[in-house]
């Protein structure tokens, strides 16, 4: 059997080996295939009529996605929503533009211009790098000696990217922030992600603990997948003073180990991605 | 199949028979130092140092 569906990782996680078996399991024509292995000319007409996007590198994922429909092939999620979501200053403005609540966010084009608008933003403020995961290189400035220290050093980091500072309103969280799998338009899962500091990433230690999803939770969380077009997202929201849901980013390509601690038994992200994944592929996307 | 650790040459078991198979670059934890072990090869079984993050990964 020809694999016309492709599972696109460079690094074979549990998460994603569940959605292959299960994918197997449908006795769908599917294959692994490892970017780094990969290279294709712009001509090229793709061997995968569908293929699920699961690259953790940002840069290889949204090359990837741009040159697989460019041969022709529909990629999840699509190479337009994961520009989007690998760019946390465009997931703001396409959370801005479809009205889904964020916390005050400013883009700063040089780290001279961010420490002169703190002044007019306030502190606490956060700094996030635009690319990247994890909570890794998020910044929390309490006072203008800590955003200077932490500004002198972007301005000296080699990469250009590095100079353009994200700075975020720091929501006083009540030690939790909730991740929410949005998958086909559908929130399918919710976990509070609770956390001694004031990061509430898995990756950084984070507990998470089921949560449940009520209609304003699952109408935020979907607006946000829907704002930057991804049909697989992780949500990352989190609960300002008045309870209100803030959306801080999208993760177009979710991990699923915190969300799937959470529900236990009560769904199957790996199987439900694999039955979206199906649900394409024998739609037509073939 | 157990198979040495790159690192401290601890025996590491990537069994064939786990839900799946074992597969390429699949990722698997030395018990001994904890590191992050890729699959770079079945037959036989070869496991490499899994790459170092990069800046831009990420969900």
């Amino acid at each position: 059997m020809t694999a016309e569906l492709a599972v696109l990782t460079s690094r074979l996680r549990g998460d994603d080996k569940r959605i292959l078996v299960a994918l197997e399991r449908r006795g769908l024509p599917v294959c692994h295939v490892d970017p780094r292995r990969l290279a294709l000319a712009s001509t090229s007409v793709t061997p995968w009529s569908l293929v699920l996007n699961r690259e953790i590198s940002a840069s290889r994922a949204r090359h990837a996605a741009h040159t697989l429909e460019a041969a022709g092939a529909t990629v999840l999620n699509c190479a337009a929503a994961t520009d989007v979501c690998a760019d946390k200053w465009l997931t703001t403005l396409a959370l801005r533009r479809d009205g889904v609540p964020t916390p005050r966010t400013t883009l700063a084009l040089t780290p001279e211009a961010a420490l002169d608008e703190l002044d007019r933003f306030g502190y606490p403020a956060v700094v996030k790098p635009l690319t990247g995961s994890w909570g890794r290189q998020v910044s929390l400035l309490r006072e203008p000696d800590a955003a200077r220290a932490v500004l002198e050093h972007r301005a000296a980091l080699p990469n250009p990217e590095a100079h353009l500072i994200y700075l975020q309103e720091y929501v006083e969280k009540p030690g939790r922030d909730i991740r929410v799998v949005v998958l086909g338009g559908r929130a399918v899962a919710a976990a509070y992600r609770v956390s001694a500091d004031w990061r509430c990433n898995v990756a950084l230690g984070a507990q998470t603990v089921a949560c449940p999803i009520g209609p304003e939770l699952a109408k935020v969380a979907i607006a946000a997948a829907g704002a930057v077009g991804a049909e697989l997202a992780g949500v990352d929201l989190v609960e300002g003073d008045g309870g209100e849901l803030l959306v801080l980013e999208v993760n177009h390509n979710v991990e699923l180990a915190g969300a799937q601690q959470a529900a236990g038994d009560s769904v199957d992200l790996a199987g439900s991605i694999a039955a979206l994944v199906a649900d394409r592929y024998e739609g037509g996307a073939r | 199949m157990v198979t040495a650790c790159p690192e401290c040459e601890s025996p590491v078991d990537a069994p064939d028979t786990a839900p799946g198979g074992l597969r390429l670059s699949e990722l698997v934890e030395c018990p001994g130092c904890r590191s992050e072990l890729e699959v770079i090869a079945l037959t036989p079984v070869t496991l490499a140092l899994a790459p170092d993050p990069e800046e831009d990964w990420g969900e």
